[in-house]
């Protein structure tokens, strides 16, 4: 079920309305606890148990991490939970990857390894859902959060529908004091939920998946393109990749907000970025800030030696880049902005904030940043290393010998993107949407409705984000 | 209610937000609650018992809350129908490429015409109306004919088709020859969401097709699934779904009509060829696969086909349902309005596929329609199923079309001096 379908409208509408008919907050929150994981069976009914699994893992570990325990130290019960979340991610995840990667080393060395590869299917939403739940426990492990005794609360805090399959990756301390006090109506704010799901709806379903075939054809045989499409399928591809995502993120918010809750901010305008340092805090947030906060500082973080920062930085962002699939594609793009920020940071320390050159950097760092962030995705997105080659080769060197071409004209289409997405930075139109009068606000909703189903593609196209 | 004290009194439909407070003087926003008749009855019933109405802050937010929030859901569904259907009136919906280029053929030369074929590919390839013009010719009438063969044509799109027809106002047109497996055709699995499916969803096409399918044989879940695609259709077409983008993409072009509305499968592929496209070789080795089937089916499978004819034989008495012969009944009717005659007849198509013993002859001997002939019948026309006339399973050849227009002719010119 996505949220661009009118089967998930049909659901929403039903859950919305039994939500705000119920009076009672338990009763509610078992309510969207059914609701989120019909949601979820939606998809595939099996790997519930997973779920489930996880959920009822963290909520006793949780719980035993505030008692003394004869047997167990808490660190033993940190490592339990840990080593649990993350065999089971890396079982339906991974295994195939590490098999494969395994038995291609082998081979390089001379011997021949093939064991037998299980068909794995990847539960949708098993990265996001892992890591929210390893954050509790950890947060409870730092004794920066108190457990929750109400197991429905908890089971809620994982499995909550609009963030459940693609995030943000919410933090227990933010969730579950939402949650213990009933949401009232009459404190919803309709029109900026309803304006951000139509903008989370137009970016995914009208510009992401509009781009997607023009993409997918010259990804499939970059080296029959020309320079000119190449540039336009990295450049598109960026955009279509942030729309897909964002897009998703502001449909979850929208989603949760209209129930009365208030999910974390996962993008803020992260293609206006003066630095890669400034990227990563843009983007995709919630992963970023995870990792920052799980992983790069458990490494250590800045506070040891130059080389230490620079490698935590590196791994962090290896592992981050692993986290987004089992590819070495991904390791490859994490390791490019670990590069990036490394660099960035020996930058920092080099030149002065106040130097000519910094202030000449600066006013070219929006568009290097998004140079290098395309470079980065042509890799994210490519499938075989030829592609890449031929990809990098056209973007990098403008060479390519490919006769195929993509219309010249569709370069005009930037321009309309590029404006509406500034607009939206430097106005803040959802804000300002909040305040204008209910009946133009319908007007408006109507006519930006008419328009999106005008434009909108046949075919529905899965989220990119959900298969990570 | 919110803490105060009192009872309900009955206030119209909404008495569940009105309450009385004996000698309070509270005045109360009666009006957002009920107006008109129901005003005054509350005002009877508050002057009766000596008291006043009375809501509570809460209450009285929650029901100028909810007045407020059905105005902008009005104010929102009005905007999204006004906005689709002036749009719906700039630019008209082109249904399908080869269905607008017979409607625009149509629409210029409407009166050249006296007879039109209307049915689904097996009329578009198998009737060629410049035989049958030749050999009603040669019969000494003297009539000019058009095939409106659309490939999976449904009876509901049938109708549309006849709707512009006679909104065209044909002065000439006296005879519509309809293929009755068009009555059989319900969506199929491939080719749904095309513009030319979500075109003839109008909602009373909609709904025909609904009725029909439920009183059909098919599986409940297929029911229920074809219903939710009739559906989806009708949403699609209401709302313009998409076809911003294909205004954009620009309409491609209308090919002209050349051989009244014919074409034979063997001249398409030869265009394909001529056209240099990389369909033809995969067109050729399809037919040949397919022709292979069907010989093999016929040399072998024959004396089965004769078994089933036999039985089937049995069952063409049954008349088809209510509300098939009802759609039928109207369809005649308005054809008969516009001062033309419907004539029904069946086309030869695959014997496996489509039932042999469709309802012709018995709607054809309960006098619903009038039957041209039934060419759907092996048994008794084994020459066009003779693969040599065939061009593939359900679809004539360029030989077996010039048979069949033959044989369409002769029995035409039997049945219209009946009904001249």
């Amino acid at each position: 079920m996505l949220f661009t379908q009118p089967i998930f409208l049909f659901f929403f509408a039903v859950v919305f309305a039994l939500h705000w008919l119920m009076r009672r907050n338990g009763a509610r929150k078992v309510l969207l606890l059914v609701a989120s994981y019909i949601f979820y069976a939606a998809w595939d009914w099996r790997f519930l148990s997973l779920i489930l699994i996880s959920t009822l893992i963290d909520y006793c570990v949780g719980l035993l991490l505030v008692k003394k325990l004869r047997h167990f130290s808490r660190g033993t019960l940190l490592v339990m939970s840990l080593c649990a979340n993350l065999g089971i991610l890396g079982f339906f995840k991974y295994y195939n990857f590490f098999e494969q990667s395994f038995s291609g080393l082998l081979t390089l060395l001379g011997f021949h390894f093939h064991p037998v590869a299980p068909i794995i299917v990847l539960p949708v939403g098993i990265s996001f859902y892992t890591f929210q739940s390893m954050s509790y426990t950890i947060d409870i492990y730092r004794g920066k959060l108190r457990p929750t005794r109400n197991f429905v609360d908890f089971a809620l805090f994982v499995g909550f529908f609009p963030q459940l399959v693609a995030g943000p990756i919410v933090r227990a301390a933010g969730f579950l004091p939402q949650l213990r006090t009933a949401r009232r109506l009459d404190l919803v704010k309709f029109k900026g939920p309803i304006a951000l799901f139509l903008c989370g709806y137009f970016k995914k379903a009208i510009v992401s998946d509009s781009l997607a075939p023009l993409v997918d054809r010259v990804f499939a045989a970059p080296e029959t393109f020309g320079v000119s499409s190449v540039w336009l399928a990295a450049v598109f591809y960026t955009v279509m990749i942030y729309c897909d995502f964002s897009g998703y993120t502001d449909m979850a918010i929208a989603v949760a907000r209209l129930l009365g809750y208030e999910l974390c901010v996962n993008f803020d305008f992260p293609y206006f970025a003066r630095n890669i340092r400034v990227f990563w805090q843009r983007w995709h947030i919630s992963l970023s800030s995870w990792l920052k906060d799980y992983l790069y500082i458990s490494l250590g973080g800045n506070r040891g030696t130059r080389f230490a920062t620079f490698r935590n930085l590196m791994l962090t962002m290896l592992l981050g880049g692993l986290w987004h699939g089992a590819s070495w594609n991904f390791v490859i793009w994490g390791g490019l902005h670990g590069l990036a920020l490394v660099i960035h940071r020996l930058y920092s320390e080099r030149i002065p904030s106040d130097s000519a050159a910094r202030r000449f950097v600066g006013t070219l760092g929006i568009p290097l940043t998004f140079y290098w962030v395309c470079l980065s995705f042509i890799i994210f997105r490519a499938r075989t290393m030829e592609n890449i080659a031929a990809m990098l080769r056209a973007f990098l060197f403008f060479d390519s010998v490919g006769s195929r071409a993509l219309p010249n004209t569709l370069w005009l289409w930037l321009i309309p993107l590029g404006l509406f997405h500034w607009l939206f930075w430097r106005v803040r139109v959802i804000d300002r949407i909040q305040r204008m009068p209910d009946w133009l606000c319908s007007i408006a909703f109507g006519l930006a409705v008419f328009l999106m189903l005008l434009f909108l593609p046949f075919e529905y196209k899965p989220f990119i984000y959900f298969q990570f | 209610m919110d803490g105060e004290k009192g009872r309900l009194v009955w206030v119209g439909r909404r008495s569940n937000v009105v309450k009385r407070m004996g000698g309070v003087p509270t005045v109360f926003p009666i009006r957002v609650i009920c107006r008109g008749r129901a005003m005054e009855r509350a005002m009877e019933a508050v002057s009766s018992d000596k008291g006043l109405l009375f809501l509570s802050a809460a209450t009285r937010r929650r029901v100028t809350g909810g007045c407020r929030a059905l105005r902008n859901l009005t104010l929102f569904v009005v905007v999204i129908a006004l906005a689709n259907v002036a749009f719906e009136r700039a630019f008209p919906r082109r249904s399908h490429c080869l269905l607008d280029s017979k409607l625009n053929h149509l629409q210029q030369q409407i009166d050249r015409y006296d007879v039109v074929f209307i049915g689904s590919s097996l009329v578009y390839r198998g009737v060629d109306p410049a035989v049958f013009n030749e050999e009603l010719s040669k019969r000494g009438w003297q009539l000019d004919s058009f095939n409106f063969g659309v490939p999976g044509i449904q009876f509901e799109e049938m109708g549309l088709l006849i709707e512009r027809m006679v909104a065209m106002n044909p002065e000439r047109l006296k005879w519509l020859v309809i293929d009755l497996h068009s009555l059989s055709y319900l969506l199929g699995s491939t080719g749904w969401y095309t513009k030319r499916h979500v075109a003839w969803h109008t909602p009373s096409a909609t709904l025909n097709a609904c009725v029909r399918l439920w009183g059909g044989r098919k599986r409940f879940a297929t029911k229920l699934n074809l219903t939710r695609v009739h559906l989806g259709h009708l949403v699609m077409k209401c709302l313009n779904i998409g076809r911003g983008g294909q205004l954009l993409d620009g309409s491609p072009e209308t090919p002209t009509e050349r051989n009244r509305g014919y074409e034979s499968l063997e001249m398409s592929y030869r265009t394909a060829v001529e056209s240099g496209g990389d369909s033809a070789e995969k067109q050729l080795a399809e037919r040949a696969r397919v022709l292979d089937v069907y010989r093999k089916f016929y040399s072998e499978d024959v004396s089965a086909l004769k078994t089933r004819i036999q039985d089937d034989s049995e069952t063409d008495g049954a008349l088809p349902g209510a509300f098939d012969r009802l759609l039928l009944a109207r369809q005649n009717k308005r054809i008969r309005e516009a001062g033309m005659m419907p004539l029904y007849f069946v086309m030869p198509a695959d014997p496996t596929v489509f039932p042999i013993g469709l309802p012709a002859r018995a709607l054809h001997r309960a006098g619903d329609i009038v039957l041209i002939g039934d060419y759907h019948d092996p048994l008794n026309l084994p020459e066009l199923f003779a693969p040599k006339n065939r061009y593939d399973r359900n679809h004539m050849s360029e030989t077996g079309a010039r048979l069949l227009s033959e044989l369409l002719a002769a029995d035409f010119v039997r049945t219209a001096e009946r009904h001249r």
